[in-house]
């Protein structure tokens, strides 16, 4: 379970083009000019470790926005599932990823490609998963950049030439099916790492790789990581909980903190009633699944936490959102959505300030208590089908792609999605040999919302009250990243192909233009010898977007779900 | 019942099945969950690969396969409608033993040849939900 590979990599490295720009490479990148963000960069997922995914550079703007044009296109190969990927930059060097882990170093400016590097990935365990074989980007540090697979593995590239500096086997993915599709974050020295979990019926752990060596230095399992954790898992349920933390959550420097988000508890769907606490497929409130919680990144031990949903029996993770961290009126505030589409508003310590909801069509709880984070009228099925419609339905009320903030306007833009399900819960038994299999707990099916159609749209809030400012609809929800730029622009990849741009004060759309398929990734800008660019990965396929061309006919039936392309633009 | 074989080989057939049907009258009584979990770490799974064990399909699509096959195969969600499909025997059987890449994983080493019968058969019963 814990070989590592020291020695020539199995996969393949490609140095292609001389990088001539005297720039390049010429300063690493570390903490602390991950958490100052950088103007030029995109230097950790999130944009930096506040999370804004916000870039303050201002040369597109809302006055040129419309000049905007497609600067260079580059083509990964081998899309199946789309792309999912952040870009990084350092330096003028952009690194991204496609399926199958392949990471790709391209100049900046041109396109051209530097490096790539293809791993080898255990096929045919890669032919037995389903949330497979996307991936959604790398981290960046100490000279290296850090990818993690789909077969349980954390690989670190030598970021000047691509060669593999160490890959370590952190998950026995052959025995829990699942391994690594989020993006690694890079703090401190070290390398952290969440795998999938969930509806699998594994205990989802988070991992701490050494960065320069690749040695695992810790790992936390979210479910049940402590003893007072177990006891809040009934009858030995803690063995097939669940779990995970899939997508990167962020660093609080100050405190040596690790902020995380961890997945949902299996199976999904439970048939305990009201009484979840003591009966059925894991009676009691399911530590630490659906909750956020705060490790300390030198020893793994969990400091605070928050679960956002206790007894989650809705799929609704706290893996899938973002840490925004900011300031207002001299209080520090963490903003974290929650799959369900309610919106958590922390203290520095993850202790609870308010809660406020960006889904308009929702009845899985009543409300969330905003001062106390109890959950109200909650819904707890019997076996059985389930009257009401469910909502929202398993995609989220949010998913996991990122909204951003802007420290200029002071809003915070994120897409929420309005779609509904029916549903038949059934007890279940956790199948875990020869491998784990998928823990649902219920037939189910897409519906829409009661007296309406499904839709999404883009808020403007007020990121710790919720007031809307403004708002614009989507007929099918984007499953995207929002950025937001200092030119005082919002960035909108859609479903159908298209990047909107709006202004950031009133939500007027300025510009758009087609990328010729469906987006389901990261959208960044950065700045290459005083040039700004917009990068965005286009290709559809995912998870949720799975749902589309069955439920929204139209452009979905003829969109491909395995190709896919990373589309730069710029001024003319 | 489709596949059991002739008479004689029903005592080792039933003897066979007796974990399975144990579990699933754990699974399925009143008494509290406790009594599912017995000692052993993993839980009965509910689909081993040998013989002639009788599969709860119906469950197995709430398990698993229902991820994709929405409202238990009866209608297009992420993957296509199973109920009433044109597709052959053939097709489903290597479909389900191969699956297909970035749309549906291999159950090959999952499931035996009288196992995906038995999952062949429930998709060919499939009828619209009564409510």
């Amino acid at each position: 379970m814990k070989k590592q590979w020291r020695h020539a990599s199995f996969g393949i490295s490609i140095a292609v083009a001389a990088f001539a720009a005297s720039s390049a490479f010429a300063q690493g990148v570390d903490t602390a000019r991950i958490d100052s963000g950088g103007q030029n960069d995109w230097l950790t997922y999130h944009g930096s470790y506040r999370s804004y995914h916000y870039s303050p550079l201002a040369q597109i703007n809302t006055s040129n926005v419309n000049n905007l044009s497609v600067a260079w296109i580059h083509i990964p190969g081998r899309s199946t599932r789309g792309l999912q990927s952040q870009p990084l930059v350092a330096d003028g060097v952009l690194y991204y990823t496609g399926s199958y882990s392949r990471v790709f170093a391209l100049n900046g400016a041109t396109g051209e490609v530097i490096w790539s590097y293809f791993p080898q990935l255990d096929e045919a365990l890669v032919a037995r998963q389903t949330h497979s074989p996307y991936n959604r980007g790398v981290a960046i540090g100490q000279g290296n950049v850090y990818v993690g697979t789909v077969d349980g593995r954390l690989i670190a590239l030598d970021m000047k030439t691509g060669k593999v500096a160490w890959d370590t086997k952190l998950i026995d993915s052959q025995k829990l099916t699942v391994g690594f599709t989020g993006a690694p974050l890079y703090a401190k020295g070290t390398v952290i790492i969440g795998a999938q979990g969930g509806e699998w019926p594994g205990r989802g752990p988070i991992f701490a790789v050494d960065a320069a060596t690749g040695k695992k230095k810790w790992e936390f399992l979210t479910v049940a990581g402590t003893d007072d954790a177990k006891k809040t898992w009934g009858n030995d349920s803690w063995r097939t909980g669940g779990g995970g933390g899939w997508m990167p959550g962020t660093f609080e420097t100050d405190t040596n903190t690790v902020l995380w988000g961890t997945a949902n508890p299996a199976p999904l769907y439970d048939w305990s009633g009201a009484d979840y606490k003591t009966q059925g497929a894991r009676p009691g409130d399911n530590l630490y699944t659906s909750s956020v919680i705060g490790l300390d990144i030198d020893t793994g031990k969990l400091k605070f936490y928050h679960q956002e949903l206790p007894h989650d029996a809705w799929d609704f993770d706290s893996a899938v959102g973002e840490f925004v961290m900011l300031n207002r009126d001299g209080q520090n505030y963490i903003v974290h959505p929650n799959k369900s589409g309610y919106i958590f508003v922390y203290d520095h310590s993850l202790g609870l300030k308010n809660v406020w909801r960006i889904t308009q069509n929702s009845n899985f709880v009543k409300n969330i208590d905003p001062k106390t984070g109890e959950l109200i009228g909650r819904r707890d099925f019997t076996a059985g089908k389930v009257d009401e419609p469910l909502c929202p339905h398993i995609s989220g009320g949010v998913s996991w792609n990122s909204g951003s903030y802007d420290p200029k306007t002071g809003l915070y833009y994120k897409l929420g999605q309005e779609w509904c399900m029916t549903l038949t819960v059934m007890k279940t038994t956790p199948i875990v040999t020869p491998q784990a299999q998928l823990n649902i707990g219920a037939d189910f099916k897409i519906a829409p919302p009661p007296g309406g159609q499904i839709y999404g749209h883009l808020d403007a809030r007020d990121p710790i009250t919720g007031a809307k400012k403004w708002e614009v609809r989507f007929p099918e929800p984007p499953l995207s990243s929002v950025l937001s730029t200092g030119g005082n622009l919002v960035f909108v990849p859609d479903a159908r192909g298209t990047v909107h741009a709006y202004d950031a004060e009133s939500g007027t759309e300025l510009w758009n233009h087609s990328d010729g398929t469906g987006h389901q990734g990261g959208i960044i800008s950065y700045a290459v010898n005083g040039k700004q660019y917009i990068a965005v990965v286009a290709g559809f396929g995912g998870m949720a977007s799975d749902d589309y061309a069955p439920t929204f006919g139209g452009v979905f039936k003829s969109m491909p779900r395995d190709d896919g392309a990373l589309v730069v633009y710029s001024l003319k | 019942m489709d596949g059991f074989g002739p008479q004689m080989r029903l005592s080792s057939t039933i003897a066979a099945l007796q974990p399975l049907i144990l579990a699933a009258l754990l699974a399925f009584s009143a008494v509290p969950a406790r009594a599912q979990q017995q000692s052993a770490p993993a839980q009965q799974p509910a689909a081993p690969a040998a013989g002639n064990e009788q599969l709860d399909v119906k469950q197995l699509f709430a398990t698993t396969c229902g991820w994709c096959h929405s409202d238990a195969g009866r209608a297009a969600g992420k993957g296509p409608q199973l109920m009433d499909t044109k597709r052959d025997d053939d097709f489903i059987r290597n479909r389900i033993k191969n699956g297909k890449p970035g749309a549906m994983p291999a159950f090959g080493t999952m499931f035996d040849d009288a196992q995906i019968d038995q999952i062949i058969k429930y998709i060919r019963n499939l009828k619209p939900d009564q409510g």
